[in-house]
């Protein structure tokens, strides 16, 4: 494995437990590289979600984590925060806003980016997320893929270094999660953490995989990873059906 | 509520002329023209508010405020509190929806002690409702400024508005 120096995004022997005591993450060890498309899979309750709180600083937790060569403290978060734009697991804990507009608008602006360029930004996001014409309505009274839709645009809309997203294609039906996918093929370039039990979408989006179960139990190429049964099976999971037929991002 | 304050205003205006006995207290004519007035005047002020905040979007209030040079602090305390109260309802309404759904075949006195338990839970919720709204809006570089989306601004109709609703409550509290 590489050096941190040269990482985006490395974790040290991360431990994280919440105050009732149960220990979520015991002792993470990973690294990412600039351009690296990584998925975090693992069972429920497994810590993928409290994994990329503790990344940002949400949720308080003992080891290091450096992001681009600093180390997270509290005087850092906010650098890093600037560099890591999370999509929380559940929508309605990521809109706050009473229009779609103005909770895509708000990162942006926050940012201290000119007037057009916020408008520029949150157009673009929008767009990424075919939630344009649901601008002007209250977040509150969209469906639930509605809601996670925009809730991803809330997070592109900062252009963050690194896109971390927690279960984005859950609740969503197939032509949008299927546009989902085509926007992360096309956004080469961006760093991306995928926490997810899609594994389809891994298959055809992430070139590596980490499987999660309070530690980095395994981490490979998604072909390597996806393919052993044995792996995934005493994890809880299941490699897709049609893995056969799958066309890998790797893949020529 | 309104009525309720009635009632004790009429209980406890004084007067010469009584006009009939309400459990026993004597109920005048001044005082049922004080109680009947204050409410109306209440009434009044309180539909005229409603009607501004249905007027007046939010973020044009905070557009308003910021160019009337308040402190941001302040700016930003009224920004989070309607915020705040909005996703407490959408919870409490989620709340209650859940409740209804599997409390139907209870019986009366059931149902309000499962109500009287639920607002122990709900109250549970807000506190974690408000750590939640804290860490998305952290995670989205808030600082104590509420950006505002370029397109909020104080528009002319926000001025009838706010001109509306203060003649309305100025009438309330004259006449
Ligand atoms: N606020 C909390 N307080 C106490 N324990 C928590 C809290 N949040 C999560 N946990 C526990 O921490 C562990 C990891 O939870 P986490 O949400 O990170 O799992 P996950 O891998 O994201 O699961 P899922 O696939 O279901 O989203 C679980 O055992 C969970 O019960
Ligand atoms: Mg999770």
């Amino acid at each position: 494995m590489a050096e941190s120096h040269e990482s985006l995004l490395a974790c040290h022997d991360l431990h994280c437990s919440y105050p009732d005591g149960t220990v979520a993450l015991d002792g993470v060890d990973l690294t990412i590289h600039a351009g690296e498309r990584v998925a975090l899979i693992g069972p429920n309750g497994a810590g993928k979600s409290t994994l990329l709180r503790a990344i940002i600083g949400l949720i308080p937790s003992d080891g290091d984590i450096i992001v681009g060569g600093t180390k997270l403290t509290g005087r850092t978060v906010r650098d890093i925060r600037q560099r890591i734009g999370l999509v929380f697991q559940n929508p309605d804990d990521q809109l706050f806003s009473p229009t779609v507009e103005e909770d895509v608008a708000f990162g942006p602006a926050a940012l201290g980016c000119s007037r057009d360029n916020v408008v520029e930004r949150t157009h673009r996001a929008l767009d990424a997320v075919g939630m344009r014409d649901q601008a002007h309505r209250n977040p509150l009274q969209l469906s639930y893929g509605e809601r996670r839709r925009a809730a991803i645009a809330t997070v592109l809309s900062m252009r963050p270094a690194i896109l971390a997203m927690d279960e984005p294609s859950s609740n969503l039906d197939p032509a949008h999660r299927r546009d989902l996918i085509r926007w992360i093929q096309q956004e080469e370039g961006c760093t991306l953490l995928l926490a997810t039990h899609d594994l389809d979408m891994v298959a055809e989006t992430c070139d590596r995989v980490l499987l999660l179960s309070r530690h980095i139990v395994a981490d490979g190429a998604t072909r390597t990873i996806l393919t052993d049964n044995t792996l995934l099976a005493a994890y809880g999971l299941e490699a897709p059906l049609g893995l056969q037929q799958l066309r890998f991002r790797a893949d020529p | 509520m309104l009525l309720v304050l009635g009632v004790f205003i009429a209980l406890r205006a004084e007067g010469d002329e009584i006009l009939f006995r309400m459990l026993g207290v004597p109920v005048t004519t001044e005082a049922l023209t004080t109680a009947g007035t204050t409410v109306v005047r209440l009434l009044a002020v309180a539909c005229a508010s409603l009607l501004f905040t249905l007027l007046v979007p939010m973020s044009h209030i905070v557009a308003g405020l910021r160019a009337l040079r308040l402190p941001q602090a302040m700016i930003a305390v009224t920004w989070l509190t309607e915020r705040f109260l909005v996703l407490l309802a959408a919870d409490a309404r989620r709340l209650m929806e859940g409740v209804r759904a599997r409390s139907a075949a209870l019986p009366l006195p059931r149902r309000i002690i499962v109500a009287s338990r639920i607002s122990g839970t709900f109250l549970v919720r807000a506190v974690s409702r408000s750590e939640r709204m804290a860490d998305a809006m952290t995670a989205r570089h808030f600082d104590g400024r509420i950006p505002l989306h370029p397109t909020q601004r104080w528009v002319v109709r926000d001025t009838v508005s706010v001109v509306l609703t203060l003649v309305v409550i100025f009438f309330a509290l004259l006449y």
